[in-house]
């Protein structure tokens, strides 16, 4: 049986000031149903949401999200916590189980509302041994770079050529927080946050929402000329203590990707995927998931950025979108991943694009502390 | 020397500050209060529906409600007592963390335009003895100089004399 | 359906107001060492695991990530699902379609709540919106005080209807060891001794706050057949929500509890539910709701359901046993305590629900989770594959 995604809709990427959480997942809502022709509630047979009880700052912040989404007294809503990739993957798996024909799938976060992101992170890790010495997300990144820079000789003049290019690309992407281009000297010279993780290496905070249709095959043929079937899935959890694990080998990401390359029957992703989108939180993260999906060779990937292959124009594109440094929420990020994804490949060949008639691309998500849970999802376009 | 089979335990307090946007439908309802003293609902342009407070979408037709003040209509402030509740244990205000132990009323309140609303029972002197379902209720603010643009604007619902 | 899915192992800690000798991934292990012995299969044979809890209680943030290195989860897939009081409800459905869909044939369900380490009345009071409604409220017991004095206005029930849920639930706790409060309650008198916290809703009226953790195994059909226990068939499962209740305006309803029984029930042709269902593990927080969602599930007739209680119908060796774990009345453990009515349930079609097991023949159960502003999650188990 094939599940594919039948419409997208995202908002752009700022700071909302004018509007709650759950009517920023309204807005783009309304706007899937109508691409869709879809009536609300009895369009769809269930809603997955995916939100932070700690960014909202209420418990069950999926009451207002599912509300906005339609679940009243109609097709019920779930919740993922964790990175809207997996609010994806669980859509999928509820199609493919056949206990629903129709999903919609919705993602909503407003980081900039939280004044203290790092308290709350804090709190992500065990109580007993990492909470107690401080550490947040931006650390723990900054000793995953650390572990990578060592184990390969790598600089930050690479983790900052990350960014060049992604910015870059973003420049073509209205969703994105911003559509700057930034030169090396100016990430390298950008506010140290904690070694070697300085501001233009972390993905800017912003505020915004996505909401996607997922259908079986015969009412995705029926919602749209051009269904993106959703070929293979796959995510992995990796130790939680950061001692327990090689920091600079993404054994995870592998496990997870490898997975989803064997239910889409991918043998070699480098020559059978046309184009990546992937969630770099930070900028060595860009490097490391490249590793992680089996782009090139282990300590290679920098090699692999220099050399301009995965620009747009190259022959192996990497977040041609801009990726998320430009400015993409949590929770919405791997969601958003997959509806960039989801448009290239809707769009097959665009003028100026560089990429000629996609067929089939990868989107990934990452969650927890360094990347400790990752999601991959292979899409191949079915026109 | 460690005592054998002690627990450890480890105390810690979560403070997250935030800073919520309260949307162009609760904003306005929150603003009225505070400067005019006044209530909002609007009446969903779809189904008929009165949204009280007034929100982007009625959940029930899904047809999304206009801003101020179109469909908007104001409330009168007063309605009758439905049915009131002693809060007897103590209570934590979700606001300060402060506990408050001593007993208060809530009254559930169906205001004139046929909208249930619960708020506190006031004045604090109020006998209790002379509640009943029926009573007719009105809405009492806070000073001017005390009003935050919040709910609690409003100081409490009092029982009408006859 | 795709294919078919089965419990094939539940396991449930020993629930305690606290266990300061565990900390959270601990208290999971514990379940998970449970279910896996039950199932007799080893932490290897698990595909993937399938999490959940309140996703703010006890000051946690991205809770499955230290509980990963705890539940064995590290190197394998999973996911975390967070739907408040429905957790468990919805960690069973998730798990179900899991398997159900193809892509996994063995995976685990982990729900647990540590709440004495949190401050559980700070973390119900956030549900309530930040600008609205949260200044005021009660929580949950506001909300069940409200529901009980709206129950005893319909139908007339007296005051000592309320009491009579809470000794049967008594009763049937101490029948189950897993059971947080199992206390000697003789009589309606002695209950309502207990000191109100919004009249009429009294102490004993109320769901306690427990620390504990519930597993259970779903399989496919295939690998089903190979394990030590026999297998609970998963039938069918549905959720229903409401708009935000804090936006609804206090006006009180039981449309999801009626919408979600209607469907499930109409769709798998029971057209007499309390002769058709041998069991039933309801997931109601107070005594009254117990009633009142009994009525609205349609089990009994409206304002019918505390006549029934008081001849007894509900308890565990008569005609309609409800509860016979004891109830959430008895165990509250919010992110495993929906799971637990699926184990309990389980455990009845299965014959292996030891003193608790109820007299009536089991071949049908039905198990629900409640929550968030009034959702619905229910289940239908059965100890045939058709």
């Amino acid at each position: 049986m094939k599940v594919g995604i039948v419409a997208a809709a995202q908002s752009p990427f700022r700071e909302y000031p004018e509007w709650r959480p759950q009517e920023l997942t309204y807005l783009v809502v309304e706007e899937v149903l109508k691409k869709t022709g879809l009536p609300f509630r009895e369009g769809y047979d269930d809603i997955i949401t995916c939100s932070s009880d700690h960014w909202d700052g209420k418990t069950l912040s999926d009451i207002e999200h599912g509300e906005m989404a339609g679940a009243h007294l109609g097709p019920g809503e779930e919740k993922v916590g964790m990175d809207g990739a997996n609010a994806v993957l669980l859509g999928y798996i509820k199609v493919l189980s056949g206990h629903a024909d129709v999903v919609l799938v919705t993602a909503a976060c407003k980081e900039r509302d939280v004044l203290d992101p790092c308290v709350i992170e804090n709190f992500g890790f065990d109580v007993t041994y990492q909470q107690l010495i401080g550490l947040d997300f931006t650390q723990a990144a900054a000793l995953q770079a650390m572990s990578f820079m060592h184990k390969y000789g790598l600089k930050r003049e690479d983790f900052a050529e990350v960014v060049v290019q992604m910015r870059r690309n973003g420049q073509a992407n209205p969703h994105l927080f911003s559509q700057q281009e930034v030169s090396l000297n100016e990430v390298l010279g950008s506010e140290m946050l904690a070694y070697p993780i300085s501001s233009l290496d972390k993905k800017a905070p912003c505020d915004g929402a996505c909401a996607m249709i997922l259908a079986k095959e015969e009412r995705a043929k029926e919602l749209t000329e051009q269904p993106v079937w959703i070929k293979g899935i796959g995510s992995c959890y990796d130790a939680h203590n950061l001692g327990d694990r090689d920091l600079a080998d993404p054994e995870a990401l592998f496990r997870a990707a490898k997975d989803a390359y064997r239910m889409a029957a991918i043998k070699d992703p480098k020559k059978e995927i046309d184009f990546f989108e992937i969630s770099e939180h930070y900028s060595y993260q860009l490097l490391l998931w490249m590793e992680g999906l089996g782009l090139c060779e282990r300590g290679e990937s920098a090699k692999l950025l220099h050399s301009g292959k995965i620009g747009k124009e190259g022959g192996m594109p990497v977040n041609p979108s801009g990726g998320l440094l430009g400015g993409v929420p949590r929770y919405v990020a791997g969601a958003n991943r997959v509806i960039e994804a989801f448009g290239r490949l809707q769009e097959k060949a665009k003028e100026g694009a560089g990429i000629k008639e996609p067929r089939v691309a990868l989107a990934h998500g990452a969650y927890g502390p360094a990347g400790q849970h990752h999601c991959v999802i292979i899409l191949e376009r079915g026109f | 020397m460690e005592k054998k089979g002690e627990l450890l335990g480890v105390k810690r307090n979560l403070q997250v500050r935030f800073r919520w946007s309260a949307g162009p439908y609760l904003g306005k309802l929150l603003t009225e209060l505070r400067d005019k003293e006044r209530l909002w609902a609007v009446e969903c342009p779809g189904c008929g529906r009165i949204l009280f407070p007034p929100r982007i979408v009625c959940a029930a037709c899904y047809t999304r409600t206009p801003e101020f003040p179109e469909g908007w209509f104001s409330l009168s402030g007063k309605g009758i007592l439905k049915d009131w509740e002693k809060v007897i244990y103590p209570q934590m205000d979700p606001e300060t963390g402060e506990v408050r132990s001593e007993p208060y009323l809530h009254g559930t309140f169906l205001l004139d335009e046929s909208i249930i609303y619960v708020h506190y029972l006031g004045p604090e002197d109020l006998d209790e003895s002379q509640l009943r379902e029926g009573l007719e209720v009105e809405m009492v603010m806070k000073p001017r100089e005390q009003r935050e643009g919040k709910p609690t604007d409003i100081k409490y619902f009092r029982i009408l004399e006859e | 359906m795709a294919r078919r899915a089965a419990v094939v192992g539940v396991g449930q800690t020993y629930h305690r107001a606290r266990r300061p000798d565990v900390n959270i991934g601990e208290i999971c292990t514990e379940a998970v060492r449970f279910a896996l012995e039950d199932a007799g299969i080893s932490i290897k044979d698990i595909d993937a695991f399938i999490t959940g809890n309140m996703e703010l209680f006890e000051g946690r943030y991205a809770q499955d990530m230290w509980q990963a290195d705890y539940i064995g989860a590290v190197g394998k897939p999973g996911i975390r699902v967070t739907t408040g009081g429905t957790t468990g409800g919805t960690l069973a459905c998730v798990a179900f379609e899991t398997v159900a869909s193809g892509i996994f044939d063995v995976v685990i369900a982990v729900g647990f709540e540590k709440q004495f380490e949190g401050d559980t009345r700070a973390g119900l009071k956030t549900v309530a919106d930040p600008l609205w409604t949260r200044w005021q409220t009660t929580g949950a017991i506001g909300y069940f005080a409200r529901q009980a004095r709206y129950y005893m206005k319909q139908t007339g029930a007296p005051e000592e209807a309320g009491s009579r849920v809470r000794l049967r639930l008594a009763k049937h706790a101490l029948r189950n060891p897993h059971a947080h409060l199992r206390l000697q309650l003789q009589s309606v008198e002695e209950v309502m001794k207990s000191p109100y916290l919004i009249p009429p809703l009294r102490q004993l009226d109320m769901c306690p706050t427990s620390e504990g953790a519930c597993a259970i195994i779903v399989a496919s059909e295939e690998k089903a057949s190979r394990m030590a226990r026999k297998p609970v068939w998963a039938k069918d499962w549905i959720t229903v929500h409401k708009e935000g209740v804090y936006t609804r305006g206090g006006q009180h309803s039981v449309a999801d509890l009626e919408m979600a029984a209607a469907k499930l029930f109409g769709r798998n042709g029971i057209k007499k539910p309390m002769a058709e269902i041998c069991v039933a593990e309801i997931y109601a927080p107070s005594t009254w709701a117990e009633l009142e969602w009994l009525e609205a599930y349609g089990f009994s007739k409206k304002g019918q359901a505390w006549e029934l209680e008081e001849k007894g119908q509900f308890d565990f060796d008569r005609e309609f046993p409800v509860n016979p774990s004891g109830g959430v009345v008895s165990t509250n453990p919010i992110g495993a305590t929906a799971l637990i009515r699926v184990a309990e349930v389980a455990l009845q079609l299965r014959g292996d629900a030891g003193e608790r097991q109820i007299v009536r023949k089991p071949t049908l159960g039905f198990s629900t989770a409640w929550g968030g502003s009034g959702w619905t999650v229910a289940h239908l188990l059965s100890a045939t594959k058709d």
